[in-house]
């Protein structure tokens, strides 16, 4: 039949010679040529269609071999009128070879196509619906599916088959066209068609449905799935069917499917579905046809996706077996992908194909390897991590694709990160990682492994660091790609510093090191402000001497073409000459208790001054550091935590910053390595800073934001953003360089979270040992900070769970007067406010706004009054979470002079306490007392007639009965 | 979903194409040149299915011919698919008789409809050689008369 004779000569003569080109640039010659005698023909007038269809079948050749015939399209919608069978049929086939569904020339073909659908002649219905499947499109599958519909009854299966097909269709372009019930109903009915091919197509409408999601509405449907199946494989179908004697085997792989989807996590259905599935894979496994092997794979899949059956799993096992034994690829692709599959239930079946594995991986099949390394990373546990990665990494060190190495790399450290089984061998892994796949370290890479040594390094302290700084200041010794020098420069800087701040020779040693990494050969600038950062860093150890050197590297690095590192090297030079200038004023010491104002005070009293009242809330801040916070707090204080508490409520350093000299830094100064390191969580948007606004670090004692600004710079460094920024700044002049462009904003909240576990923990593994292994971070912070101040309550400690509320609480703490320059705590959170000052007693009408200020309050006690209450500046939520943990209530309900919302408002003015909220005639309060700050809330519900509903909740039930006799006295 | 099914001899000239996602007549050239690349680049040991460009690749080699079908990642049975295409093989051989690289060139519109009744809406519909052929006979008749 291939001679060809039924064409004419001319297109028979395109044709062959088109097949007897041996390169593109014949073919081209060829096709542009008769591309031009197509277009000279198209002016023909009343051109005989049979020489039409020539000329469609050329279109066909020209736009399959890559060139243009747009110029006979509108042939091809011609040509769908015709009344030939045939002709019809090819210019539905060219239309859909040709347009786009979006084709505004489509919209010619719907008459046509509406008028073939309704034809009484079977076989243009036929050709209708297969055209309509292949281009109809959004905007006109509304006028379409009517006819189309109508056709599902067709007393012809194909028609039948094929209007159920583009039933789909309609229904994925418009859900509305057809109601979910109808098309449910008509599916069905699809399923229960006699003709097995109508049959056959409605299964691939359920599965879809299903893979969609509308598992459970089918379930009822399980049975006849499972009988259809059932007499598929008993050979109920016509031989037609089979395929190489075996019975209909998309059929089954189809229900195979359908099954799978409905059996998963559902004991009830897949115990419905057993004893067909092992039926059907032993019939499977009795033929050696690679569509019995197809068969066998997709029951093996159904095995492992429904409710777990332990004889089908070994039956599954044995046929995976079969396939990875064999000799061909196909089989152990097979193989491999359903050993994955099963892996996922249970790990056991894997063993005994070890070896085969492993040979997989060697393979020089890709397609194999890439499989196999899916499995590998799937099976990987504890006991088989070492060798697994070992394995893996010589892959990496062998293999040239880069697409694969890309792919071993990204699952070695996922690997290593979850299964390591020491510490000295994650990092040994890591650098073998890293040396032999450098080029696939990016910033998620090593952001995900500083946070990993950094927690680490919390959790096991010194011994750790000291481990890793030895490790990787012998790795300095040798040549070092930039993306491992980056590695290295971090952890030196980061960990090393810390670890050596005390011992000169070390930081020396270290500095040195790093210096002559400058004058190596580097691949990129910006590996050079990750030296700067470095060196930065190890500056700011307390025991650093080599100010002369370093300041000498930064001022040759302001000279920098790179942004980057011109604006780091000044920021570092800046900062180097007061890091000196610190050290030198090392051991002035500063007495807390500022006896120096003795004199003065005694000669202010004889003049007649007001004596120091202790009672008062500034004792606080008149203490210094050597006491607890000033803030205002829910839970009452024992006295004894005055003055013994110094874990980290961040009051306490702020009062020294305050009350010291600012001359005289010393103790609690910025620079020095405790207080550096101390709690100032990292702003939402790190910026470098400007050299503005390090000089404004001038006032160090007096202005702690110059501290954020500083440490913020070397955080974003750290964080490893250095990459982008100097593409930025390459690409346009910005004055101030930004080291977050927008692009990095997806990852603003990762690095964020690496930059507090760099540093809250740093404060915290120096004050708190104890806690170190904790969760790290403000949360934990704030938690434990506030856990240590409940230490006297009454409440019993609900460790998990009082953390998680405390926290809430601690973000919107009222901050004390003193605290005007405080750093916040949370920031990052982008949710907490700056605290503001209020001096005056808290206006009631003001309160929206109040809720979240945090405000302090210095309140005179009323005259006739022994105790002194505060507001207290929470939310609703806030409120309740106290509620619940007080639990002294006293209920009582009172005839009042209080009879509307302004006169309960006063009542709460003379109190002193704080309106929350107020719902109709519901008020909610909250106070504390002003000595002992123990938490008062009140809940009251006044009616017209005077009637006063009280509830109050007190840590202190003195608190309660004393603000009720008050109540008493004045309102009723 | 079946994205494409593809015909292309070892020289790399398409044979027949047909696409189930519309692409442009460049994206399609595109394509068929690298996948042929690829599919000449491996060895008869070597396994019949890749990756390529989001698609999964299932080929198979009948003399001279390659065919090839680029589906989802997510579709699951590989075998089928290669199955499948001998299956299309069978049915063309059954039509053309002794079905050549040729054939197809000469009669490439029946090889398009024989392939339209096998596959719809990137869906295998239909796998009876003899309810395959059944319209494109009706087609031939038609003709005849």
């Amino acid at each position: 039949m291939s001679s060809g004779s039924h064409l004419s000569k001319e297109l028979h003569d395109l044709i062959k010679s088109i097949g007897e080109t041996r390169s593109k640039q014949e073919e081209d010659k060829i096709i542009i040529k008769e591309v031009q005698q197509l277009k000279t023909k198209l002016n023909e007038k009343n051109m005989p269609q049979k020489k039409v269809r020539e000329m469609l079948i050329k279109a066909i050749y020209i736009e399959m071999l890559g060139h243009d015939a747009s110029f006979v399209h509108i042939n091809a919608i011609h040509l769908t009128q015709s009344k030939s069978l045939a002709l019809k049929r090819l210019g539905y086939l060219c239309c859909s070879l040709f347009l786009d569904n979006d084709s505004e020339l489509l919209i010619l073909l719907v008459a046509t196509l509406q008028k073939d659908l309704t034809s009484t002649n079977v076989h243009i219905v036929v050709n209708a619906l297969t055209a309509v499947g292949k281009l109809i499109s959004k905007t006109f599958v509304n006028a379409l599916t009517e006819p189309v519909l109508k056709l599902l009854t067709h007393s012809t299966d194909i028609v039948r088959k094929k209007a159920l097909m583009v039933m789909q269709i309609i229904r994925q372009l418009n859900q509305d066209c057809i109601a979910e019930q109808d098309y449910d109903d008509r599916i069905r009915r699809g399923i229960q068609d006699k003709e097995p091919s109508v049959m056959g197509a409605a299964f691939n409408l359920y599965h879809e449905e299903l893979k969609k999601g509308a598992v459970n509405k089918f379930k009822p449907l399980t049975g006849t799935f499972v009988s259809m199946l059932k007499q598929i494989i008993e050979h109920k179908l016509h031989k037609d069917y089979d395929y190489h004697r075996f019975p209909a085997p998309w059929l089954q792989i189809k229900l195979l499917q359908i099954l799978t989807l409905l059996g998963a996590n559902d004991l009830k259905v897949s115990e419905q579905i057993y004893e067909v599935l092992g039926t059907t894979l032993r019939r499977a496994d009795d033929t050696t046809i690679n569509i019995g092997y197809a068969v066998t794979y997709q029951c093996v899949k159904c095995i492992s996706g429904i409710y777990p059956q332990q004889s089908l799993l070994e039956q599954a096992a044995n046929s995976v077996s079969r396939f990875l034994k064999s000799e061909n690829n196909n089989l152990k692709y097979l193989g491999i992908n359903a050993l994955t599959q099963i892996v996922s239930i249970s790990q056991k079946y894997v063993l005994e194909h070890q070896m085969t594995i492993v040979d997989c991986l060697e393979s020089n099949d890709d397609t194999l390897k890439k499989e196999t390394l899916e499995l590998l990373y799937k099976m990987t546990n504890e006991q088989n991590c070492e060798v697994i990665i070992q394995k893996l990494i010589h892959f990496l060190k062998t293999s040239s694709d880069s697409n694969f190495k890309k792919d071993l790399f990204v699952k070695i450290s996922l690997l290593n990160e979850k299964h390591a089984p020491t510490q000295e061998w994650f990092i040994k892994t890591a650098n073998t990682l890293f040396e032999y796949g450098s080029e696939f370290i990016d910033n998620d890479v090593r952001n995900n492994f500083f946070k990993l040594l950094i927690d680490n390094f919390n959790d096991i302290g010194s011994e750790f660091g000291v481990f890793i700084t030895e490790i990787y200041s012998e790795l300095l010794k040798n040549d070092l790609q930039d993306n491992i020098l980056k590695i290295v420069c971090w952890v030196i800087g980061e960990i090393g510093s810390q670890i050596y701040d005390q011992d000169p020779n070390k930081l020396n040693e270290l500095t040195q090191l790093i210096i002559l990494k400058l004058d190596s050969q580097l691949e990129s600038e910006t590996t050079i402000s990750w030296i700067l950062t470095c060196l930065a860093k190890l500056q700011s150890a307390r025991a650093f001497q080599m100010f002369d050197q370093t300041r000498a590297i930064f001022q040759k690095y302001m000279q920098s073409k790179n942004l980057d590192c011109q604006q780091r090297a000044i920021d570092f030079y800046t900062l180097a000459k007061f890091n000196a200038a610190l050290k030198g004023s090392q051991f002035i010491t500063v007495d807390p208790k500022m006896q120096f104002l003795d004199a003065y005070v005694q000669q202010e009293r004889q003049r007649g001054a007001q004596p120091y009242n202790p009672s008062l809330q500034v004792k606080a801040a008149a203490l210094g550091s050597a006491t607890e916070a000033p803030s205002l707090n829910f839970i009452p204080y024992s006295d004894t935590k005055y003055g013994g508490n110094k874990t980290g409520t961040f009051g306490t350093e702020e009062n020294k910053l305050t009350t010291q000299n600012p001359s005289a830094p010393t103790i609690a100064g910025p620079w020095d390595d405790t207080g550096y390191n101390q709690k100032q969580p990292p702003p939402p948007k790190p910026t470098i800073a400007t050299p503005m606004s390090i000089g404004s670090t001038t006032g160090i004692g007096s202005n702690s934001s110059g501290q954020t600004t500083t440490k913020t710079t070397m955080q974003s460094m750290g964080s490893g953003q250095m990459g982008l920024n100097t593409n930025q700044s390459q690409s346009t002049y910005v004055p101030s360089v930004r080291p977050l462009p927008p692009k990095e904003d997806p990852n603003l909240k990762e690095k964020q979270k690496l930059a507090n576990q760099l540093f809250a923990p740093i404060s915290q593994t120096q004050q708190q040992p104890s806690q170190s292994t904790q969760k790290k971070g403000i949360t934990t912070m704030a938690a434990s900070k506030q856990m240590n101040s409940n230490i006297n309550t009454n409440q019993p400690q609900q460790p998990k769970q009082t953390a998680q509320v405390l926290n809430l609480l601690e973000i919107d703490e009222p901050l004390p007067i003193q605290s005007s320059q405080q750093p916040i705590i949370g920031t990052s959170q982008g949710y907490v406010q700056q605290p503001q000052i209020i001096n005056q007693k808290p206006i009631i009408a003001q309160q929206q706004q109040l809720w979240s200020q945090p405000t302090a309050q210095i309140q005179s006690i009323p005259q006739q009054q022994i105790k002194s209450y505060i507001p207290a500046n929470i939310n609703v939520d806030q409120y309740e979470q106290l509620w619940e943990r007080n639990q002294n209530i006293k209920e009582i309900t009172l005839q009042s002079k209080i009879k509307s919302e302004q006169d309960f408002r006063k009542m709460i003015q003379t109190i002193n306490i704080n309106i929350i909220e107020v719902i109709d005639q519901e008020i909610i309060c909250a106070g504390a007392n002003a000595e002992s700050k123990s938490c008062v809330l009140l809940y009251g519900s006044y009616s017209l007639n005077g009637s006063l509903e009280l509830k109050i909740n007190s840590t202190d039930p003195k608190d309660a009965e004393y603000i009720l006799a008050l109540i008493k006295r004045q309102f009723c | 979903m079946i994205n494409f099914i593809l015909m292309v001899n070892k020289q790399g000239q398409t044979r027949l194409a047909q696409y189930f996602q519309f692409l442009s007549v460049k994206e399609r050239m595109t394509l068929e040149g690298e996948l042929i690349r690829k599919c000449l680049s491996r060895s008869e040991t070597q396994c019949s299915f890749l990756e390529h460009r989001g698609y999964k690749i299932i080929y198979r080699r009948y003399a001279s011919l390659y065919f090839i079908i680029g589906m989802d990642l997510e579709e699951e049975n590989e075998m089928a698919y290669l199955e499948f295409i001998h299956n299309l093989v069978e049915t063309l051989d059954k039509y053309f008789e002794n079905v050549c690289e040729l054939d197809i060139m000469f009669n490439i519109e029946k090889a398009h409809y024989i392939l339209e009744e096998m596959v719809m809406n990137g869906q295998i519909v239909e796998t009876n050689k003899t309810q395959i052929l059944a319209p494109i006979h009706v087609l031939d008749k038609a003709k005849d008369e």
